[in-house]
């Protein structure tokens, strides 16, 4: 799958998701995906990973893992 | 703690990419939606604000709510947009002692206390000694001690 295309599905999969829907700090967030800032979009996820007390590589290990990527 | 990348997906934890359709999203609002029905208050009692883990905070950003077991305080907690958790510690207001009322008997005493003062006053003043069986301070007290009773 490119890249954008893996992109495009994502949000997608987000945006449709109903709990996020009604989830105002998540539509916060999709709306900077959808923004494209990505400083603004690597700050919070290195947020959450510090909240989860877990290292960006991880996480993004397991983002790959979970895409199938 | 283990990392969990269906963290902001909830309701897709067993969907894998090429399984997701939208039967799935309507079966998942009908439970959101039931959820909502029932309003909360999130959170528990607490040893300490350490054991609380960030699985317990709603990713909503609603407030929860952790009373400490010794009732000194409560924490609350709430993801923000940022990717943060905010804490909060609301302290129970201190009332100041209010200050004490005399009793009924104590106002009484004072008055008969105050009729005393003036009696002997008048007393003072007469041309001629006022005799008496007991001395002023006797007469006080046994006059209080009626009034007790």
């Amino acid at each position: 799958m490119q890249p954008n295309n893996l992109m495009g599905f994502a949000l997608d999969m987000i945006q449709h998701n109903p709990a996020l829907q009604n989830n105002p700090n998540a539509r916060e967030m999709i709306d900077v995906i959808k923004s494209g800032d990505a400083n603004r979009g690597q700050q919070i996820a290195r947020n959450l990973c510090d909240t989860y007390g877990v290292k960006p590589e991880d996480a993004i290990a397991q983002a790959k893992s979970f895409f199938h990527i | 703690m283990q990392f969990q990348p269906q963290y902001y997906m909830p309701q897709i934890t067993t969907a894998q990419p090429t399984q997701y359709n939208p039967q799935f999203q309507t079966a998942g609002m009908q439970q959101f939606q039931m959820m909502g029905a029932t309003p909360q208050i999130n959170g528990r009692v607490v040893q300490s604000p350490d054991e609380i883990t960030v699985r317990e905070i709603p990713t909503d950003g609603t407030l929860a709510l952790f009373p400490s077991a010794d009732g000194t305080c409560i924490y609350g907690k709430r993801w923000m947009p940022d990717g943060n958790i905010t804490t909060m510690r609301f302290v129970p207001e201190v009332q100041d002692a209010l200050p004490q009322q005399p009793s009924p008997l104590d106002v009484i005493n004072d008055r008969i206390s105050e009729l005393f003062d003036v009696v002997e006053r008048i007393e003072e003043r007469l041309p001629y000694e006022v005799e008496t069986k007991r001395p002023a301070t006797t007469r006080r007290k046994a006059v209080k001690a009626d009034a007790a009773e």
